[in-house]
């Protein structure tokens, strides 16, 4: 039997209609596209801005080019992997469903949402210090949530209306501010206070940086031939961002301090076009990337050198893996029973307990220290008539 | 801001939205899900409508336009796809029955990357010959050939597999 015929029995029984109502409001399309015509117009007017800011000397550039393609750079030292580790429960201020979403690179600080699937005006904003709540912040929107926070215990996030006037929010000093730049999201800072994110309209957004709280937002350096932006998802200490625009193929991009863009190549694969490599997040100096090719031969998790290049394979199982690598909350939680970290090449193992209430749990982690002393992420409950907490967010200290 | 292709635009979207419809349908497996692409992509149709209606082959921009918006919900969602999309598909792929078996197939079938789930669905279930699928794509027709092996392939391992993919301590890491 030939691939067509063996297609076509194989994947028989999925043909059928829907067969529901449909759900579809072509007048609210014809709106929403008429914003999309705008925006499309306003991105013009923000690139003119930009190449003067350009000629004034900004940070902006062109993209990268290779002048060295043979650097021979020490590798990132990895921090030392930890002995042990301990389960601790953060206080969820009495509310029954805690997520915690992100934590600063010293892992002091974490920040999160409190029922966030309930998404009322009154659902708080959650910041923890060193193991306390610190914080039950009122949002001043709705559906308000905080991505991501610093060693400063500023934290940066987006109103989620879920239709497409989302605006970037920085949270500092017990109150929230609109980012400047109009509608996006803001997704993560880093100690020094830059913040990165996505402004525009879905379908026209463009990835930016604000140097600061209060910076006018740069445009990042837009890689050539690219249009469609998939998501700004991760940014490093030193300023370095990674994300992922769409096009005829998936593509990963690294945005330097220095302006410069490039591409995020592949690792050595032995049948590359078997799968797509999707990148997780940045950790100690090292951009952390998973390529899925379900039981093919590179199926696993790699890593590469952020300034030189060089590419290692942590894992030869991306399903083993997964679980272990501390994505950044907006890139969803990969949720596993028994939680475990990746610390630099190694896998480690987490403890599941003590936590209260009882029932089956599984852990989706989302940040770690850059010493790998503090591994933050949730507690999740799979029995959902279990009367104990939903959620629960949880850290680990390892020494 | 009408330039006045309102009417244009109106009389193509409301003739192709069961056909749309279908296919968004075919490619999500989710009637939900399926009205979501189709809104989606008929907003953006709606953005680019003064340059696409001049185009020779509108019909395959849209879809084109619809493959992407699931492609990049696929990306937004693998995460929790990988979650729930493994231990249970395996524990009930032994099972038999019609009604079983889609929802194995389905669940089978969203773990296959997504480019090449779009290339199996748009050949096998939509019928559509390799060179349309290949510019809905835009790819290459040889491309389209060698995602179809690599997507049956994977789907027929998925299927196969007898052990379930999330490890537990008394199983070990799988590596």
């Amino acid at each position: 039997m030939n691939d067509d015929d063996y297609g076509m029995t194989l994947l028989e029984p999925l043909r059928g209609e829907p067969s529901g109502q449909p759900a579809i409001d072509v007048p609210k399309a014809i709106r929403d596209g008429r914003r999309l015509r705008g925006r499309r117009w306003w991105t013009g007017g923000l690139l003119a801005g930009l190449v003067a800011t350009l000629v004034g000397g900004s940070l902006l550039l062109a993209p990268g080019q290779d002048d060295n393609p043979h650097p021979k750079p020490s590798l990132p030292p990895d921090p030392a992997v930890p002995a042990s580790c301990t389960l601790h429960e953060l206080p969820n201020g009495g509310h029954r469903l805690v997520h915690l979403n992100g934590s600063d690179a010293a892992g002091r600080w974490q920040v999160g949402t409190a029922d966030p699937n309930a998404g009322g005006t009154q659902s708080p904003a959650m910041i923890w210090h060193d193991g306390k709540l610190v914080a039950q912040a009122p949002t001043p929107v709705r559906h308000l949530v905080l991505w991501d926070i610093n060693s400063s215990g500023v934290a940066v996030g987006s109103s989620e209306s879920g239709g497409s006037t989302n605006y970037p929010y920085v949270y500092r000093n017990g109150t929230f501010h609109r980012l400047k730049g109009g509608t996006g999201l803001a997704v993560q800072i880093n100690d020094d206070g830059v913040i990165v994110g996505k402004l525009g309209k879905y379908g026209s957004e463009v990835p930016v940086r604000w140097a600061s709280p209060e910076a006018e937002p740069e445009e990042l350096t837009r890689p050539a031939g690219e249009t469609n932006l998939h998501g700004i998802y991760d940014l490093a200490e030193d300023g370095t961002a990674v994300g992922s625009y769409i096009g005829r193929t998936t593509k990963n991009y690294l945005w330097r301090p220095d302006g410069t863009v490039r591409e995020l190549d592949t690792p050595p694969l032995q049948k590359p076009e078997g799968g797509e490599l999707w990148v997780v997040g940045l950790r100690f100096g090292w951009v952390y990337a998973m390529f899925s090719d379900i039981n093919g031969p590179d199926d696993g998790l790699y890593r590469q050198d952020v300034r030189g290049g060089a590419w290692q394979r942590i894992t030869h199982n991306s399903a083993a893996a997964q679980y272990g690598v501390s994505a950044p909350a907006t890139m969803g939680a990969m949720l596993s029973p028994v939680p475990v970290v990746v610390i630099g090449s190694r896998t480690v193992d987490l403890p599941s307990g003590p936590l209260t209430g009882t029932g089956p749990v599984i852990f989706g982690l989302n940040g770690v220290s850059a010493d790998a002393r503090v591994v933050s992420g949730n507690a999740v409950r799979t029995d959902t008539s279990n009367p104990s907490a939903p959620e629960q967010p949880v850290i680990w200290r390892c020494e | 801001m009408d330039d006045g292709s309102d009417g244009a635009y109106l009389a193509y979207v409301h003739g192709r939205i069961p056909a749309l419809r279908r296919v968004a349908y075919l490619l999500s497996g989710d009637e939900h899900q399926a009205d979501d692409l189709v809104q989606e992509t008929i907003t953006k149709l709606y953005a680019r409508w003064p340059r696409i209606a001049e185009a020779d082959n509108v019909d395959a921009y849209v879809h084109t336009m619809m493959v992407r918006a699931f492609l990049d919900e696929k990306r937004r969602g693998w995460w929790r796809v990988r979650l729930w999309g493994s231990a249970p598909d395996r524990a009930a792929s032994s099972s038999a029955g019609g009604a079983e078996d889609r929802t194995v197939l389905r669940a089978a079938l969203t773990r296959v990357p997504p480019r090449q789930q779009a290339v199996l669905v748009l050949r096998f279930l939509c019928d559509r010959p390799v060179a349309e699928v290949a510019e809905i794509l835009g790819c290459s027709e040889g491309t389209v050939k060698s995602q179809t092996a690599h997507g049956l392939t994977a789907l027929r391992k998925i299927l196969g597999e007898p052990s379930p993919a999330v490890r537990t301590k008394s199983t070990g890491r799988r590596s």
